[in-house]
């Protein structure tokens, strides 16, 4: 009766029936598809989910009233994570693991007296906000960027991740161009 | 006539093969075919893993940029606001520092895929008597080696509104950015830029060292 390794290599024993050219194909066999087995492996691992999505028109965002931001382009996405025409302010996840998101925005100026602050939060479907969060006071006549980054575990496929937005000068502020994205950095 | 496994290639021997010299199936040479086939391929694929490619450009020393009239509405029109590199400290990514004279300053990942990066520069206070700092900015743009002087597309940005305090801030500011994007490995190519405004403007500001950390995350 033939034994195997622990990763499940064949191998006989010395009371087993001598069929030396059986034995060594079932050996090869095995080792093959371990073999083969890691290579898809670290194949999949240089290969890890990702996605970006952007958007470069007005999205005008109201004084003091949280609001998710939303893209227009999927510039990349090789694991079905964003999906503009479901949901245009989500990059949701199809795999667990690990990731670092980055999301940046491009507040333009509303010209109000009352400049107040910019912020940009990082949301995932699952609990409150983030502590991926910035704030800046923002500018009466220049733009003002934000670019928040934070790694993020996914325990459940389906999870989601949103960019909220908040103004507080007083007036309606757009947002021109922003981008959300998500990469994968381990299992 | 040896046979080999479907994935791997793996050589194994048929009950069907000649008998060897001594009229009876190589037994140890077959074994030592396989082993040495199966030791070969493990090797060629332990060579293959060297980790996540991964590349750091450093620009040490000061850098001018010049003018500061250069808010980010409207979007600039040249290339002279790109930051020079002029150290790889590491680079396992295959990634190209370009030429780092002025209008070029390109740092091209030679192989297609999807790339995170960070960009670093260090702002000290504007030591211009007189002069405040109304806005500086640092970007993440995407060039291209085919037009090296072409204005590069905004990836990501990060600005700030208010002056460089040698108080406050200790005496510099670290400004930061990052990014996810594909880049085809034909043309594309990362460039950093930062600019300032300032009132009165004045001819430059000096920005110390800087940095861009570029990741590949995809083979394609």
């Amino acid at each position: 009766m033939p034994a195997n390794t622990p990763r499940g290599y064949t191998y006989p024993f010395y009371t087993d029936p001598a069929n030396p050219q059986a034995q060594i194909e079932d050996f090869a066999r095995d080792v093959d598809t371990d073999v083969a087995a890691q290579v898809a492996r670290i194949t999949a691992a240089l290969n890890r989910p990702s996605a970006r999505c952007s958007a470069t028109a007005n999205q005008s965002i109201p004084a003091n009233t949280n609001t998710f931001a939303t893209f227009a382009v999927e510039d990349y996405d090789n694991a079905a994570m964003v999906n503009l025409g479901v949901n245009n302010d989500r990059i949701t996840f199809t795999s667990t693991g690990i990731y670092m998101i980055s999301a940046e925005v491009n507040w333009a100026p509303n010209g109000n007296a009352t400049v107040g602050g910019r912020e940009g939060i990082i949301v995932p479907n699952l609990g409150p906000a983030s502590d991926a969060r910035q704030s800046l006071r923002g500018h009466l006549t220049f733009d003002t960027e934000l670019c928040v980054t934070m790694p993020y575990q996914v325990n459940t496929i389906g999870d989601f991740v949103r960019l909220q937005l908040r103004q507080s000068s007083g007036a309606a502020c757009n947002v021109s161009a922003r981008s959300f994205s998500a990469t994968k950095v381990a299992d | 006539m040896p046979a080999t496994t479907p994935n791997r290639a793996y050589p194994y021997p048929l009950a069907a093969d000649p008998l060897h010299i001594a009229g009876s199936p190589d037994n140890p040479g077959d074994l030592q075919k396989l082993a040495e086939a199966i030791d070969a391929d493990v090797c060629g694929i332990r060579a293959g893993l060297g980790g996540r490619p991964v590349a750091r450009f450093r620009g040490t020393g000061t850098f001018a940029s010049p003018s500061t009239s250069a808010p980010l509405s409207p979007p600039p029109t040249d290339s002279f606001y790109r930051v020079p590199f002029d150290t790889e400290d590491f680079n396992t990514a295959n990634v190209i520092l370009q030429s780092q004279e002025i209008g070029n300053r390109l740092i091209f990942p030679d192989d297609p895929g999807y790339y995170f990066a960070i960009a670093t520069v260090g702002v000290p206070p504007l030591t211009v008597a007189g002069a405040t700092v109304n806005y500086m900015g640092l970007q993440i743009r995407k060039g291209s080696t085919a037009s090296p002087t072409t204005i590069a597309s905004r990836l990501a940005g990060s600005s700030h509104n208010l002056p460089v305090s040698s108080v406050d801030d200790r005496g510099i500011r670290l400004m930061s950015v990052a990014c996810g994007a594909f880049m085809n490995g034909t043309t594309d190519a990362f460039c950093v830029e930062w600019r300032a405004d300032s009132t009165p403007d004045v001819a430059e500001y000096v920005i110390g060292e800087r940095t861009i950390t570029i990741l590949k995350m995809t083979q394609s």
